[in-house]
């Protein structure tokens, strides 16, 4: 119904307000699904929301010039959850513990637990791999690194999770 | 066939993807932030508008024709520069030590980018790092603590959805030339052997090329591959990237990290460590000055070490 709505209203408009159109047309379908990637990737509601709010404005920003937003937006989302990461090692431990306390549900989840005990990058490639199920080509351009990198980067990031899994 | 692990993975992250919040964000707020900073920019680019008109149509021709006459711009009409600017050393205010060396540099889109070797609390100890920082981004590489680290200590390409940059250009090269994917060429002359462009949308493919001052091709390089065309004293080491992530480096340049010293502090602890810890560098360089830089951090790792298991919570 709200698809019929903003073609209908389309068909009106020109210029900044197509691309408007688009984007609210790409927002309603992405805002959720990125949602979930950033939760995974952060484990906390308000970074999740921070990274996820950031990366559209950037995608509006670049609308125009941008062939793929999906992955233009995937990436933008990677980039800035890693970048929460990314100072110093204590500053990532201590961010952790916080979202560990602040995470969205009290129920225990030895998954995601087990996901924030890995550095970022292995916590991306797992996650892009098991969740969003892209082969390491795809990897390697949204983290843009080598498809060998995504591959041992993987290889550990499994290593390191079945000694915590069991 | 997927093992077990991997499809308690699937099935994990399926189940845990569905904690997410939904999203607090409408649509027209994100159309509304995108319209103020258009128009902020809008502003700036009127008054440079009037500056623009104020120097005459013949100055701009000037202009054109003494670059026309540039012997190192390119050949390509569709090849522009993307100019870089050398910032004053009073650019760079980093909270934490800082190694003297640090380079700051204004791109072509008004942003700066600042790279130098900091100190830094790391895990159990205390540690030196090579950092890029770039509008809202920071990235850091852990180095070995025991070397004298220079401010490029690896040829490297990086960057952000909005930045591509090459650090560790060769030094006869006096002009890169930057292809995006998709979008025109830019050039530029390097400074201190690095070169970074404002981008529209970064793209592993995007391509690098160094020429050296007589316009031959020294490197072309992707963020995978790097090529030596012609022969030379150019180094064709390989070349890592450089996006983000200082975790698995620093693994290489440690090996296993003990995080059992950091595993149990609370925020205060944790706190007080990395305020003890940066205390204790300032306090090495002020009493040994900059040169003392490497010795400095050896000293201060040690001390941070000791500080760390002086302070474990109890029955930890």
């Amino acid at each position: 119904m709200m698809q019929n709505a903003i073609t209908a209203a389309a068909a009106e408009l020109t210029g900044d307000d197509i691309v408007h159109v688009e984007f609210a047309r790409f927002f309603a379908t992405a805002k959720q699904p990125m949602m979930r990637l950033a939760f995974l990737l952060t484990a906390s509601p308000q970074q999740s929301e921070d990274a996820v709010q950031d990366s559209f404005i950037r995608v509006l920003e670049k609308w125009s010039q941008i062939n793929d937003p999906a992955s233009y937006m995937r990436r933008a989302v990677v980039n800035r959850c890693m970048s929460w990461h990314r100072h110093t090692a204590v500053v990532r431990r201590t961010q952790s513990q916080v979202a560990t306390a602040d995470s969205y549900t009290d129920q225990p989840d030895e998954i995601l637990d087990a996901l924030l005990h890995l550095p970022q990058r292995r916590r991306a490639v797992v996650v892009l791999t098991y969740y969003e199920h892209l082969d390491t080509d795809a990897i390697g351009a949204v983290l843009g690194i080598s498809t060998a990198t995504v591959r041992s980067t993987l290889h550990r990031a499994l290593a390191q999770l079945k000694g915590i899994l069991g | 066939m997927k093992t077990t692990l991997e499809e308690r993975l699937s099935e994990g992250l399926a189940r845990s993807a569905t904690k997410a919040p939904a999203l607090i964000l409408a649509v027209g707020e994100v159309s509304t932030h995108v319209a103020r900073r258009r128009r902020r920019r809008s502003n700036l680019r009127g008054a440079l508008a009037v500056i623009t008109i104020a120097a005459g149509v013949g100055g701009l021709l000037a202009i054109r024709a003494t670059r026309t006459g540039d012997a190192s711009a390119p050949t390509s009409a569709t090849n522009v520069e993307s100019p870089l600017r050398h910032l004053p050393d009073a650019t760079i205010r980093y909270s934490t030590p800082t190694k003297p060396g640090a380079i700051a540099l204004e791109l072509a889109d008004g942003q700066h980018i600042t790279f130098a070797i900091t100190g830094s609390p790391f895990y159990d100890g205390y540690s030196q790092q090579s950092t890029i920082q770039y509008d809202t981004y920071a990235t850091g590489r852990a180095q070995a603590d025991n070397v004298d680290v220079p401010l490029i200590p690896e040829p490297a390409l990086g960057g952000t959805e909005t930045l591509a940059y090459w650090t560790g250009v060769p030094a006869t090269a006096t002009r890169v030339e930057y292809i995006p994917a998709a979008g025109k060429s830019v050039w530029q002359t390097p400074i201190a052997g690095i070169t970074a462009f404002p981008t529209a949308a970064h793209n592993p493919n995007d391509t690098f090329i160094a020429y050296d001052n007589d316009g031959n091709e020294l490197i072309r390089t992707t963020w995978a591959t790097t090529h030596l065309v012609s022969s030379g004293n150019v180094d064709n080491g390989p070349m890592h990237f450089d996006y983000s992530s200082l975790s698995d480096p620093a693994v290489d340049v440690y090996g296993p990290i003990d995080v059992t010293k950091i595993a149990d502090l609370d925020r205060a602890a944790t706190e007080g460590y990395t305020t003890f810890a940066n205390a204790t560098m300032f306090g090495c360089l002020a009493a040994n000055g900059d040169a003392a830089w490497t010795n400095c951090i050896g000293t201060t790792d040690a001390a941070v070490k000791t500080y760390l298991l002086d302070h474990q919570p109890t029955g930890s």
